[in-house]
C-alpha cells in the first residue's frame, strides 16, 4: 500500500503543515491562513469551476492572439502556468501584503522585474537552440517586441499587486490603531482600580495618628499650652482626611489646609525645628485636584527631606501656568541622592494622574547637588 | 548585680521624654545614659556606654530602627518602640521580641518592664531571622526598581521607569534616555539589568537596554540586522545577533 493510502496520512501531514505555520507566521498571519484554508475547503468545487472557466477562455484568447500559438493543447498549458502564477501572485498580495508594501516592495520589484527579464532571455535562447538558428537572425525589432511586452505585463501586475497590498495594509493598520486603542482604554481603567485600591492601603496610616496621639500624651502629662494647639491641628488633619479617602475629586484649598494641619503637627513634633511657607492664591483654592497627592509629596518632604536633618523649611504654593494648575513642594532637606528607590508613595500619585489625566498631567521631582528637593504636579485645570 | 541601664533612640524629642518620663515611674532603678536621635547615633552610643538595653523606635530617618538592632547585634537587649503596626506586633509576639507601644499606657510598660527585668540577666539573644521579616512587613517595597536618580549637570532627577524609552552604557555609567530628553545614572548596565523588571525591560545589545512598551516596530534589513523603533524618539536601537532571537522573524 503507498504511503499517502495509509490510514490518517492526510491528516497527519495537514497537522505537520499546521505546525509549521503556526511557527512560521505572526498570530494575525496565522488566523488569516486559516480562515483561507476554511474557505477553500467548504467550497472548494465552486472555486475550482471559476478557476477552469477562467483557464479556458484565457486559452481562446492565447489562440487568438495573431501569430501566437499554434495548437490547443500548447496554449491550454500556457494558459494553466500564467493562471497559476496569477493566483499565486494575488494570494500573496492578499495575506502577504506585508512583503508588497514600502521597502520591501520596491527590493521585490527589481527582482520582479529582474525574473521576468532573465525568462525572456532564457526563452530567447532556448528557442535559437532548439531550432539551430544563429543569434544574427533573432531581428532586434522582435527582441525589443518581446522585451517590451514583458515589461509593460510585469508593470501591471505589479501595480495590480502593490495597491491591493496597499489597500490591505492601511487596512491592517486601522484595525491595528483600534486594537491599540481598545487595550490603552482597558489598562487605564485597570490602572485606576489598582491605584484607588492602593490609596486605600496607604491612606489607612496608624503610625502618624499613634506617634502623633503620644506626641498629645506627653504634652498633656507636663501641662504644655502646645497641648491644644496639637490636638487643635490632629482634629483639622482628621476631619480632611477621613472623608477623603471616598472622595474622586477634591479642591486644592481643601488639600493645601490637610497639608497645613499635617505640617503644624510635625513643627510642633520636631521642636519647632520646621518653617513652613503655603502660597495657595484664592482662585486656585476653588480648583478641583485629586485627593492625597500633595500629602504625599509634603510627607515625602518631611520624611526624606526634613527629618534627617531634624530642621529646615517646607513651602507649597501653586499657581495657573497656561490652562494647568502647578503645584510645587519644595524643602532644603538632605535632597534625594540619599533615599528612594522602590518607593510606592510616589509611584502611587503617578499612576493616578496618569489614570486620571493620561499625558495632560505630570510628575517632576529634583534635587539641587547640596541638598534641597522640589517635586511639582502639573495637572489641566 | 548591678543596675539596669538603657539608651533611649527616637527621632522625635518629645517622645524620648515621654519614655524617659514614663520609664522612671514603671522601673525607677533603671538609669538612662544617653538618648540617641537615629539609628546610627543609637549604635554609636550602645557601643560606647554599653547598656543592658536599648529602646529603638522602628522608624527613624536615615538608619532605622531595624538596621540599628542588626548592627546592635547581641550587644544590648533590645526593646522595639513602635507606634500601632499589626504586622510588626504580630511578628513581635510569634518571635518573643519585647516591643513597648506608642503611647504607652503606665500597665503595659509595667508589665514590660517586670519581663525585662528578668531577662536582663541572660545574654541578649540573636534578631536576625525576625529582622528580615520585620523590614520585609514594615517597608513594604515593590520588587523592582521604580524610580531612578539621574543626574543632569548639578540636578538630579528622580525619573520613573516607565518613562525611559532605553539606557545605554556609557563608560562607568549607564545614560537614561526619555521622551523628553537624557541624563546620567551612577549605575552600570549590568546593575540597573538586575534591579529593572524583566518583564518590561530587555538587553538587545552588550551596551543597551530597551523598554519594550516604548518599542514601536522592530526592522530587519536584507543582512539580518535589526532595529527598534521608538516612540517619540527619532534615533534608532541597533539589535545585536546575540539578542536577535527575542524579536521573532515578523
Amino acid at each position: 500500500m503507498p504511503v499517502f493510502r495509509q490510514p490518517g496520512f492526510w491528516k497527519r501531514l495537514e497537522a505537520r503543515g499546521d505546525a509549521w505555520a503556526a511557527k512560521r507566521l505572526s498570530p494575525d498571519e496565522f488566523a488569516e491562513a486559516v480562515d483561507l484554508d476554511r474557505r477553500l475547503k467548504a467550497n472548494w468545487v465552486r472555486w475550482l469551476l471559476w478557476y477552469f472557466a477562467g483557464i479556458v477562455l484565457f486559452t481562446i484568447g492565447l489562440m487568438l492572439i495573431k501569430g501566437g500559438f499554434d495548437s490547443w493543447p500548447t496554449a491550454f498549458l500556457m494558459a494553466n502556468l500564467l493562471g497559476m502564477c496569477g493566483v499565486v501572485f494575488m494570494l500573496s498580495a492578499w495575506y502577504g501584503y506585508r512583503k508588497w508594501t514600502g521597502a520591501r516592495a520596491r527590493r521585490n520589484f527589481v527582482l520582479f522585474v529582474g525574473a521576468i527579464l532573465l525568462g525572456g532571455a532564457g526563452g530567447i535562447v532556448g528557442d535559437m537552440l532548439a531550432n539551430h538558428r544563429p543569434l544574427a537572425e533573432m531581428v532586434p525589432e522582435k527582441m525589443s517586441t518581446i522585451a517590451g511586452t514583458a515589461l509593460m505585463m510585469a508593470f501591471v501586475a505589479f501595480a495590480l499587486i502593490t495597491s491591493i497590498a496597499n489597500l490591505r495594509q492601511r487596512d491592517s493598520n486601522q484595525r491595528m490603531a483600534l486594537l491599540k486603542g481598545e487595550a490603552e482604554r482597558e489598562r487605564l481603567a485597570r490602572q485606576t482600580l489598582q491605584a484607588e485600591l492602593k490609596l486605600l492601603q496607604a491612606q489607612v496610616e496608624p503610625h502618624f495618628l499613634f506617634n502623633t496621639l503620644a506626641n498629645v500624651r506627653y504634652l498633656v502629662q507636663t501641662n504644655s499650652p502646645d497641648a491644644l494647639a496639637m490636638l487643635d491641628h490632629l482634629i483639622a488633619y482628621l476631619r480632611t482626611a477621613l472623608p477623603e479617602i471616598r472622595s474622586e475629586s477634591s479642591t486644592l484649598g481643601r488639600e493645601a489646609e490637610l497639608a497645613r494641619a499635617y505640617l503644624e503637627i510635625m513643627r510642633l513634633r520636631m521642636g519647632g525645628e520646621l518653617r513652613i511657607e503655603i502660597s495657595v492664591p484664592e482662585v486656585l483654592a476653588r480648583a478641583p485636584f485629586p485627593p492625597l497627592m500633595l500629602i504625599t509629596l509634603v510627607e515625602n518632604a518631611i520624611k526624606h527631606g526634613v527629618a534627617p536633618l531634624a530642621k529646615g523649611n517646607v513651602s507649597i504654593s501653586a499657581r495657573a501656568v497656561e490652562g494647568r494648575i502647578e503645584v510645587v513642594v519644595e524643602d532644603d532637606g538632605r535632597g534625594i541622592a540619599g533615599a528612594v528607590g522602590r518607593g510606592v508613595g510616589l509611584t502611587n500619585v503617578r499612576d493616578r494622574l496618569a489614570a486620571l489625566f493620561g499625558e495632560g498631567a505630570r510628575l517632576d521631582l529634583e534635587s539641587r547637588e547640596g541638598g534641597g528637593t522640589r517635586a511639582r504636579i502639573v495637572v489641566p485645570e | 548585680m548591678k543596675n539596669a541601664t538603657a539608651i533611649i533612640a527616637d527621632d522625635e524629642p518629645m517622645l524620648r521624654k515621654q519614655l524617659r518620663a514614663a520609664l522612671a515611674q514603671a522601673w525607677p532603678e533603671l538609669e538612662i545614659l544617653a538618648e540617641a536621635a537615629n539609628g546610627a547615633e543609637a549604635v554609636n552610643a550602645v557601643r560606647e556606654h554599653r547598656p543592658s538595653l536599648v529602646f529603638l523606635d522602628i522608624e527613624m530617618p536615615g538608619m532605622n530602627g531595624l538596621e540599628a538592632a542588626q548592627a546592635i547585634g547581641e550587644q544590648a537587649h533590645v526593646v522595639f518602640v513602635t507606634a500601632y503596626d499589626r504586622y510588626a506586633v504580630e511578628a513581635f509576639e510569634r518571635g518573643a521580641v519585647d516591643y513597648v507601644l506608642k503611647p504607652a499606657s503606665m500597665e503595659r510598660l509595667a508589665e514590660t518592664a517586670r519581663r525585662l527585668r528578668a531577662r536582663i540577666g541572660s545574654p541578649a539573644p540573636a534578631l536576625d531571622s525576625i529582622l528580615g521579616e520585620l523590614a520585609r512587613r514594615i517597608a513594604p517595597t515593590s520588587d523592582h526598581l521604580q524610580w531612578l536618580q539621574a543626574s543632569l549637570g548639578n540636578t538630579i532627577k528622580l525619573i520613573n521607569v516607565d518613562d525611559v524609552s532605553y539606557f545605554q552604557s556609557d563608560t562607568k555609567y549607564t545614560r537614561v534616555v526619555t521622551r523628553d530628553g537624557e541624563a546620567l545614572v551612577k549605575k552600570t548596565l549590568r546593575e540597573l539589568s538586575s534591579e529593572l523588571d524583566p518583564r518590561h525591560f530587555w538587553q538587545v545589545h552588550r551596551g543597551t537596554i530597551v523598554n519594550i512598551r516604548s518599542i514601536t516596530s522592530v526592522s530587519s534589513d536584507d543582512t539580518g540586522r535589526r532595529e527598534i523603533t521608538l516612540k517619540d524618539r527619532t534615533e534608532k536601537v541597533e539589535v545585536s545577533r546575540t539578542f536577535a532571537h527575542l524579536f521573532k522573524a515578523s
